[in-house]
């Protein structure tokens, strides 16, 4: 029995069989356990219905606010709805940023050059965790109190208490008509707009294309907007005081300190990362372009606006999609300055439901999404810029 | 030679798998028949093992390096290690913390949770615990700056109220508000440091939280900021504090909880540290000699059947001369932090608190 037992192991045959078949085993018996507790734990979603039971006003937009009565599900679309209102101004702030310290970073001037360069490499080799700590307990909180009225009088304040700015009002419940109306009148200019310059392509008159299309979105937009009878209006920020004589702002709206750590942290950092890719991008455009349209007579405007950014774009927009993306991951650290976002969210349901498996099923859904939904926008624009 | 190791290897690897199944499913069973019960393996163990809090001034505070503790809540794992040993120093402390808490209990690395722990439905069914008497009746407050000029919560409307993130606080703020018809706004941070930060700078008017906390944090504001806060008499919510142990092991949890009565009645009956040898020796009534063990006027100790003679019937003389009373623990920790006792509902019943036990008998 000995030998025939050594015989299995040394026989490389046999070995390997029972190697697999025990690993095989293994495997099967795990990928069973991990069903089991799916079907047994993971689908009892019963919890998204109970009361989220506080309220949190840290949104830009009233609609995002989480109520305490609020079932826990909308509480989670709420918060997905408070990480995208971050990253989507995040990212096209720092896009214009970046462009800006990118174009900078390779000016003829030799102050914006160093400058540029000491932009980026401060802002690109700090932890984001360590910016949005430095903004929201240091710089933020060392802003003067609501009641001095810092900011321009009836129209901007600025406090430890976050920033008071201009906003929009509805004046009517049919208000929402009205971006329906902007959006289907930008598409109309898109196509108008396109057969304008293919026709001009055609014929070789010019058919002012772009004339046409503003002047479509713009009639549509005024037009629309009168007659919904004025569905916005603007509201005015003031600092006022309660019966109690507790300040607080009225009107307008409050952008809290969480979301303008968050948005700065975030333009900031990304911004340095953007303006390395718009430098190498444009760099990677062959110097004779350059030279060849300073020969044809361009100006310098001209030559950047006309001739390397188009080609640059095609370099960067890859580049591009990757930081974007990683922009929408990063927002989740703003759940340590206690911005509302998915995360914050999310942990607070997982300390008094203690769902947290379907929880955080629920956040990974929400950034494969949005991920995949930034891919999408980068990879049109990307069809668009490349040469056809 | 070739065909016949393939098949003895195949028929060792079934012979494995079979083993593997049986000792699976013996194991199963025996967890599930089996019960354990957690007095018999305090017992065999020869110590007690209490989760606690690790960094709570008054209520528990533990010293890594030499694993020893101090607070309210430590006073009670050392008095159970008075009764069930005779000894108050039978005990070894493990942090609990807020989010690994009931697990710790649940997994059985500890034998009974003493952390300011609330006793609410959820925990008391979902979560398979059962709840000794409260030690602590406490609940949300709010704090303002001495100079606001208010004197009620009622009067904070319009007013920004910092609460740290997740806690029930949010939701006991919330409900108290909204039944009061007054608006406020919220700010929220992750940490008690950040919370003191945006008290100090005037990034929110109040600070709310639990008020044996908040009275920890006026005292701080006060001697490290030189800020002067108030905390306002209002409480919005409930949280009675206790401990708590494992559903179904009621041999265990009726000691828990009758050490903790048992300290109750002995400060209504002037039982202390002092004075319990005395009491023994000569019980002044009859409630005392059961509550001592002992028979009153030259008759018989009663057996009360706690623990079922596992523990000594004199259980409560080892706990009361080495630990003492309810007042006397509360006075040595409590006290000692600024949670004054008096007036408040942690007061005897006697004098107008909510610190009540059965009677034991």
């Amino acid at each position: 029995m000995k030998e025939y037992l050594l015989d299995i192991w040394n026989h490389s045959g046999s070995r390997a069989r029972v190697v697999n078949i025990v690993v095989g085993v293994a495997a099967a018996l795990i990928a069973l356990y991990l069903v089991y507790s799916i079907f047994s734990n993971l689908f009892d979603f019963r919890f998204i219905t109970g009361p989220y039971g506080s309220p949190d006003r840290s949104s830009i937009f009233s609609l995002l606010e989480v109520e305490a009565s609020d079932p826990r599900w909308l509480g989670m679309l709420k918060g997905a709805g408070n990480t995208i209102s971050v990253v989507v101004f995040a990212i096209a702030l720092s896009s214009a940023l970046g462009l800006c310290v990118g174009v900078a970073r390779l000016a003829n001037n030799p102050i914006l050059t160093r400058l540029g360069k000491v932009y980026v490499e401060t802002f690109r080799n700090l932890p984001l965790l360590l910016i949005m700590f430095f903004f929201a307990f240091g710089v933020f909180r060392a802003l003067p109190q609501i009641q001095s009225r810092t900011g321009i009088d009836g129209l901007l304040y600025i406090s430890n208490r976050g920033l008071a700015v201009p906003w929009l009002e509805p004046t009517h419940g049919a208000w929402w008509i009205w971006p329906l109306v902007l959006v289907a009148s930008a598409v109309a200019a898109i196509w108008v707009r396109r057969r304008k310059e293919s026709r001009e392509e055609e014929t070789g008159r010019s058919m002012r294309g772009n004339t046409w299309a503003a002047g479509i979105f713009l009639g549509a937009a005024a037009v629309s907007f009168v007659l919904l009878a004025f569905p916005l209006r603007i509201t005015l920020p003031d600092v006022a005081q309660s019966a109690s004589g507790f300040y607080m702002y009225a009107g307008g709206n409050q952008l809290g300190l969480g979301y303008i750590s968050a948005l700065v942290s975030l333009t900031l950092y990304f911004s340095a990362f953007m303006a390395e890719i718009v430098r190498g991008s444009i760099q990677a455009v062959p110097h004779g372009q350059v030279e060849a349209s300073a020969s044809l007579g361009l100006n310098a405007y001209q030559r950047f606006t006309l001739i390397i950014l188009p080609q640059a774009l095609r370099i960067m927009i890859p580049a591009l999609n990757n930081e974007y993306q990683n922009a929408n991951k990063d927002s989740t650290l703003a759940h340590v300055i206690a911005y509302g976002e998915i995360v914050l969210i999310s942990n607070r349901i997982v300390n008094n439901a203690g769902n947290l498996l379907q929880t955080y099923i629920f956040i990974f859904i929400v950034f494969i999404l949005t991920n995949l939904i930034i891919s999408m926008i980068m990879n049109t624009i990307n069809r668009n810029v490349q040469l056809k | 030679m070739d065909r016949h190791v393939r098949r003895l290897s195949l028929f060792a690897v079934a012979a494995a798998l079979l083993l593997v199944f049986v000792v699976a499913a013996c194991d199963s069973e025996e967890g599930e028949t089996a019960r354990e019960n957690t007095l018999d393996v305090i017992i065999e163990r020869g110590n007690l093992v209490c989760g606690i809090k690790a960094d709570t001034p008054g209520f528990g505070v533990l010293n890594p390096t030499d694993a020893t503790a101090e607070g309210n809540d430590v006073e009670y794992c050392r008095a159970l290690a008075a009764a069930i040993f005779g000894d108050a120093s039978k005990v070894e402390f493990r942090e609990a913390t807020s989010a690994n808490r009931f697990e710790l209990l649940a997994a059985k690395e500890i034998d009974v949770l003493i952390r300011t722990t609330t006793w609410t439905a959820s925990r008391d069914a979902d979560l398979e615990v059962a709840f000794a008497p409260t030690t602590f009746y406490d609940g949300a407050g709010i704090m303002v700056h001495a100079g606001a000029g208010v004197s009620s919560v009622k009067e904070l409307g319009g007013s920004t109220i910092c609460i740290l993130d997740g806690t029930s606080t949010q939701g006991a703020v919330s409900d108290f508000f909204a039944e009061n018809g007054l608006s406020y706004s919220e700010l929220t941070l992750q940490d008690n440091a950040a919370v003191r930060g945006a008290f100090i700078g005037g990034q929110c008017d109040a600070w709310s939280s639990d008020k044996s906390q908040l009275g920890g944090h006026q005292f701080t504001l006060k001697s490290d900021e030189g800020v002067d806060a108030v905390v306002l008499p209002e409480t919005l919510s409930k949280e009675p504090l206790g401990p708590s142990v494992r559903d179904y092991d009621s041999e265990w949890e009726d000691v828990v909880r009758w050490v903790v009565n048992g300290m109750i009645i002995a400060e209504e009956q002037g039982v202390s540290s002092t004075n319990v040898s005395q009491m023994a020796a000569n019980p002044p009534n009859n409630t005392v000699a059961r509550l001592l063990g002992v028979g009153f006027d030259g008759g018989a100790p009663s057996n009360l059947g706690i623990g079922h003679g596992k523990i000594p019937g004199t259980f409560m003389q080892s706990v009361i001369s080495q630990v003492g009373n309810y007042g006397e623990a509360y006075t040595r920790t409590l006290e000692a932090v600024g949670l004054t006792r008096a007036g408040s509902p942690n007061a005897s019943y006697l004098d107008g608190g909510l610190i009540y036990a059965p009677p034991m008998r």
